[in-house]
């Protein structure tokens, strides 16, 4: 007599990343270029990271945003298998309004656009520059810590090139995940072989920190996820700042 | 009647080192059947999860049988009001005092340290709860947290029973050693009238499926293979599965206990026999 069989319709579950890349005009030149080698070489570091964790499955979305935001790989509706994603590069031109693609990755992540059984999402920023909306930024932010899976996202940022150039502070209110040392996971690129590094250690650090992320009481604080203490970019002489 | 249970630890538990934090348990009684699940929270500030998730269950079985047993012997009590108004309140208790026995255990602390640290101990302790008692004409359950309920029925038809919050995502889920967790159970009650099988299961088995057909084809499955080949045989595919979906599908330990017919149905076959 054979052995009953039940019915195998199980699917791995969905661990969505969203990347929001600065393309102002101040990010030109070595910048944008580092950045484009940067998150190519961080796609196939993610989809060997995740390789140990079957029950995972990443889709990736990349916003840009400048004068207006916009996606540059998925759509509000779908997402790329990390897998299949094919970098463009992406080029820099005008204003910096980092609001306008927080917008876009809050109706992402509405509870009605997320798959509820997903894995917490990934949400890496990358700038150079002040908003040139603050009052619109602080409200986007207020909105995202007040939507279910953006409190439950893994927010990190990179600030690219001189400090003098960007706002700290307003870049920090993106992040919501701490190292294991207790500071919050912002990094700061002060050249291309930084922003290379910074890039994909963020990029895989956060998936396999999401995707390892357990269940927890409503009731209680403290971060969703703990990351590891961001390794240090190799030093060479031949890096400049940028 | 048949009841099934089966627990198994999840595939990211296992790469991480972390134990199965699922607990069920059962009791078969002259009259009522007492199933009870929870999921202890696996996040690290939540420690000993594991225990309070066998806890929930012991407390959940005892509380249950006191109320059926009550109910027995009191006139004019009905025992799905009982369940829905009283079980929580009493559950709660229940395992805090156990979780207070627990900790003076494990640890030496005194009274006062413990009062101190109340609400953390009982956190590190957290876990959700999903209990349900089935009678010859009912089915009255309780939950709190998230997890899945399922009754089947004769035909082919369904009722997804359980209860839970879309606000909460990403692994957050309500907690029996939540501060008002008495006041966040849900409770309800079906008829037991061609019931098939009526399924409590921990959410990394639904967390397995993208939609709820493929849930609902697999509880179906295991009731025919219950009925075909008995709980024992059932028992062991179903765990070696649950491994597998595990593996390919949540990640997260998965337990399962249902239970398959009904006394209505086991009555008539005898009443037939005779």
């Amino acid at each position: 007599m054979s052995t009953p069989e039940l019915p195998n319709e199980v699917v791995k579950r969905d661990l969505h990343f969203f990347l929001l890349v600065d393309c102002s005009g101040s990010m030109s030149g070595a910048k944008i270029a580092s950045l484009n080698h940067a998150v190519a070489e961080s796609l196939p570091a993610i989809r060997d990271a995740v390789q140990g964790h079957p029950e995972v499955c990443v889709k990736f979305r990349a916003i840009k945003f400048s004068n207006n935001a916009s996606w540059h790989i998925g759509s509000l509706t779908s997402a790329d298998l990390i897998n299949n994603v094919y970098w463009d590069d992406l080029t820099a031109s005008g204003q910096t309004e980092t609001n306008k693609a927080i917008s876009i990755l809050l109706d992402a992540l509405d509870v009605e656009m997320m798959p509820r059984r997903g894995f917490p999402p990934v949400c890496l920023l990358l700038s150079d520059g002040f908003c040139t909306n603050p009052d619109g930024y602080y409200d986007a932010i207020e909105k995202l810590n007040n939507l279910p899976w953006g409190k439950k996202a893994v927010r990190l940022a990179i600030a690219v090139g001189d400090e003098s150039e960007y706002d700290e502070q307003e870049l920090m209110r993106f992040v919501n995940v701490k190292d294991e040392n207790g500071n919050p996971v912002f990094l700061k690129a002060h050249n291309s072989q930084e922003l290379v590094h910074y890039i994909k250690w963020a990029s895989v650090a956060a998936s396999i920190g999401a995707s390892v992320s357990k269940s927890k009481s409503t009731g209680d604080s403290g971060q969703n996820v703990i990351l590891p203490s961001p390794t240090a970019a190799p030093i060479s002489s031949q890096s400049d700042v940028f | 009647m048949e009841v099934l249970n089966c627990s198994v630890i999840g595939a990211s538990h296992l790469r991480s080192g972390l134990p199965c934090q699922d607990s069920s348990l059962y009791y078969i009684g002259e009259t009522y059947t007492i199933i009870a699940v929870a999921d202890g929270h696996g996040d690290p500030i939540h420690d000993l999860s594991k225990i309070g998730a066998e806890l929930a269950v012991h407390s959940a079985i005892d509380i249950l049988k006191m109320l059926a047993d009550d109910v027995a012997v009191k006139k004019n009590v009905s025992l799905s009001r009982m369940v829905s108004d009283d079980f929580p309140r009493l559950v709660v208790r229940r395992w805090r005092e156990t979780v207070r026995d627990d900790f003076f255990n494990r640890t030496a602390s005194s009274e006062d340290d413990f009062l101190d640290e109340e609400t953390d101990i009982y956190s590190r302790y957290g876990t959700t709860l999903i209990a349900a008692i089935i009678t010859e004409t009912n089915i009255m359950y309780v939950q709190i947290g998230d997890g899945d309920i399922v009754l089947l029925r004769e035909g082919g038809s369904y009722e997804i029973l359980s209860s839970n919050d879309q606000s909460l995502v990403g692994g957050s889920t309500l907690s029996l050693s939540g501060r008002e967790a008495a006041k966040r159970f849900s409770s309800g009650n079906s008829s037991a009238a061609g019931m098939r099988g009526f399924f409590l299961s921990t959410d990394g088995l639904r967390n397995c499926y993208d939609d709820d057909s493929a849930f609902i084809r697999l509880l179906s499955a295991i009731a025919d293979m219950v009925v075909k080949e008995g709980v024992a045989l059932s028992t062991n595919i179903i765990r070696e599965k649950f491994v597998q979906f595990s593996t390919n599908g949540s990640g997260d330990d998965i337990t399962l206990s249902a239970v398959i017919g009904s006394l209505t149905a086991e009555k008539k076959a005898s009443a037939e026999k005779i």
